[in-house]
């Protein structure tokens, strides 16, 4: 039996953190042109936060009423994780301040460290182009990935398991529900930003970049600034996303482990699939998409996939129904990107202009300038 | 008003140099593109840089411009070396120059084009540009309102909203130079700027130009490689061969000199 408000709870959760996630990543490689394929590491950024600083200021916050002292509880957060997060999570069911101040820190701190992580990797963003900077990223962020799962400091000593999240959202008393609220207003505060910024003289600029490096220091841009400030604002914006994902009780559970943040397919390829079907550099290309794969195939097929594949009959020639019914969701996807780019090669909706003044306002304009002289 | 004669000398004298080239040397591999290069532009006037294909015309804008480096020699633009200055910082000096074969930013509109040639619009800055509209919008209406006389006055406006990957050939000549008259240059370095123009539109560019250059005192240096097309528009001509100056001087007596035409018969 399938429980509908459930289901379309968790698709509505995915599908505000994955166009996040998906934007995040147009500002990079949709807008600027980097090839960001090592998204996945700022997104991680965003997961680190919240089981490991947010999780502490939880536990410091509200480390009296568990008769241990601020630093004792700073310790044991990485320490004894399991068993003394339960604790914490426990007082935290009651403690809307602590709650409250977790989330406004990791707000803050997430995209702080992601925009420094951004800066840091635009370096070789400076010097490398094209498929040697793909594979570089890509590569970077790989090797964060493994440094993060064997440095126990950082995500506890057992990468698969991970941290257990401060539960920031128990003293709702629908903690489900308030944080998909959550996800949901701060995907359509990023997705309002984001229309500013692209109809801003940044949008344009960061575009005119992308289009042509040449043309862009012939008219005095400085290429290597706009290039910078492009990954910074990216991958801030991605560990925002790793920031909602994390506290998120649909999506990740009740922790967040080293090797599930830095997954390089859920957080690095899917982003690259739907920008690509949404349309690169449009924003809402990558909105409509987000929504239509979310609705339409990431729901559904989980709850139909094996149906599916006893339907079909995939026995018949040789594969076996469970791994065609696990590999469904990325065929279906995969085909819909060739049918999308066979006929709409710019996306669904193809790159708009940055409208920075208003359209009505144009034809005075031009009244205005015809009778001045240049 | 033409610079004729004994005069020339004179005034060649007078007017103030604003960019002058010592000695400009460029390799690549085996083949010398300049061998020597030392030329002066002065303010106000339209230089011509005549020149057989090959003859190292794109080497020298790309050496000035600083979109390569010069093996020997130096860039001296209003008395400052800028020999090792990255392109963009010359630009802000107000040098600016146009591609041989249009670099146009391919999926941006042509008002977007000549905007984003906007001189110091605090819209660029991204970390305030999402959230503050207030700061930015009264100068970008501002540079709007000059972007399109400015496509007014090269022919463009009716196209003011068609992505340059859509415009002609000589419609993205008129795109370059749109956006070095936005870019409020002082100096502007053209590389075949007339090549896929229609001649009618030709000769009312390039009276613009000349206005430009006597009324604003905008200094021009216009590279061609086809004799006399422009020369009733031009001050001032030096010829290249080879990597060299081999002759400069009034437009008439430098199309006429032997050499220059011996170089163009491929001797
Ligand atoms: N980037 C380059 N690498 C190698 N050779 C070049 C390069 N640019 C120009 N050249 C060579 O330098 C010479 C001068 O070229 P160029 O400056 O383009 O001449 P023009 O613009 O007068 O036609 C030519 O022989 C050309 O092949
Ligand atoms: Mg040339």
């Amino acid at each position: 039996m399938v429980n509908l408000a459930l289901l379309v709870e968790q698709t509505v959760a995915f599908i505000a953190i994955y166009y996040i996630l998906t934007a995040a990543l147009n500002v990079k490689a949709g807008m600027t042109g980097i090839p960001d394929f090592g998204h996945a590491m700022f997104f991680a950024v965003g997961g680190i936060v919240v089981g490991n600083l947010a999780g502490r200021l939880a536990a410091m916050l509200v480390a009296g009423q568990l008769g241990v002292s601020a630093g004792e509880a700073f310790r044991k957060v990485i320490e004894s994780n399991t068993a003394f997060m339960a604790e914490v999570n426990k007082v935290l069911a009651h403690s809307p301040g602590a709650s409250i101040a977790a989330i406004l820190f990791a707000l803050i701190v997430a995209p702080v460290l992601g925009g420094l992580l951004g800066w840091l990797a635009s370096y070789p963003a400076l010097r490398l182009r094209g498929d040697y900077l793909a594979i570089m990223l890509l590569a970077s962020s790989e090797a964060l990935r493994i440094f993060v799962m064997y440095y126990t400091p950082i995500m506890g000593a057992t990468p698969t398991v991970g941290l257990t999240t401060p539960a920031v959202f128990d003293w709702t008393g629908h903690p489900t529900e308030w944080s998909t609220v959550f996800v949901v207003a701060l995907a359509l505060l990023v997705f309002v930003y984001m229309e500013r910024f692209y109809n801003s003289p940044s949008g344009r600029l960061f575009r005119a970049v992308r289009d042509d490096e040449d043309s862009a220091e012939a008219i005095g841009k400085d290429v290597a600034k706009v290039r910078r400030d492009a990954m910074i604002i990216g991958s801030a914006l991605a560990a925002l996303a790793g920031v909602a994902y994390s506290f998120n009780p649909w999506l990740a559970g009740s922790s967040v482990a080293a090797q599930r943040i830095f997954d390089r397919v859920l957080w690095t390829f899917w982003p690259w699939a739907l920008m690509i079907l949404g349309g690169m550099s449009s924003n809402r290309g990558v909105g409509l998409a987000t929504v239509v794969v979310g609705a339409l195939l990431i729901g559904p097929i989980r709850i139909y996939k094996n149906d599916l594949a006893k339907a079909l009959h995939v026995e018949a020639i040789g594969i076996d129904p469970g791994n065609f019914a696990n590999a469904l969701e990325y065929i279906l996807v995969g085909a819909l990107i060739l049918a999308v780019l066979f006929f709409k090669p710019k996306g669904i909706i193809p790159e708009p202009p940055s409208r920075t003044i208003p359209r009505s306002r144009i034809p005075e304009l031009i009244e205005e300038a015809r009778r001045e002289q240049p | 008003m033409s610079v004729a004669g004994a005069e020339s000398a004179v005034e060649a004298a007078r007017g103030d140099v604003v960019l002058e080239t010592r000695g400009l040397v460029k390799r690549f591999g085996g083949i010398v593109a300049l061998n020597g290069v030392s030329i002066r532009l002065r303010r106000g006037r339209v230089t011509l840089l005549i020149g057989p294909n090959g003859s190292g015309k794109t080497t020298l804008v790309n050496v000035i411009s600083g979109f390569i480096m010069p093996d020997e020699g130096q860039v001296i633009f209003r008395g400052r070396d800028i020999t090792r200055l990255p392109p963009h910082e010359r630009v802000k000096l107000g040098l600016v120059r146009t591609f041989q074969i249009p670099k146009p930013f391919q999926n941006l509109t042509v008002l977007e084009n000549v905007l984003a040639a906007a001189e110091g619009n605090p819209g660029e800055n991204p970390y305030i540009a999402g959230v503050s509209r207030g700061a930015w919008y009264r100068f970008e209406e501002e540079a709007a309102r000059r972007a399109f006389s400015i496509l007014d006055w090269v022919g463009l406006l009716p196209k003011w909203d068609t992505r340059a990957s859509d415009l002609s050939g000589g419609q993205l000549k008129l795109l370059e130079i749109a956006r070095a008259v936005m870019k409020g240059a002082n100096t502007i370095i053209m590389d075949e700027p007339a090549a896929g123009v229609n001649p009618r539109l030709v000769h009312e560019l390039f009276s613009r130009i000349t206005s430009l250059a006597r009324e604003r005192g905008v200094t021009f240096l216009i590279i061609e490689h086809r004799i006399g097309l422009i020369s009733e528009y031009v001050d001032y001509a030096y010829a290249m061969n080879m990597g060299e100056v081999i002759a400069e001087g009034r437009p008439e007596d430098v199309f006429n000199d032997p050499r220059v035409l011996e170089s163009y018969l491929g001797g």
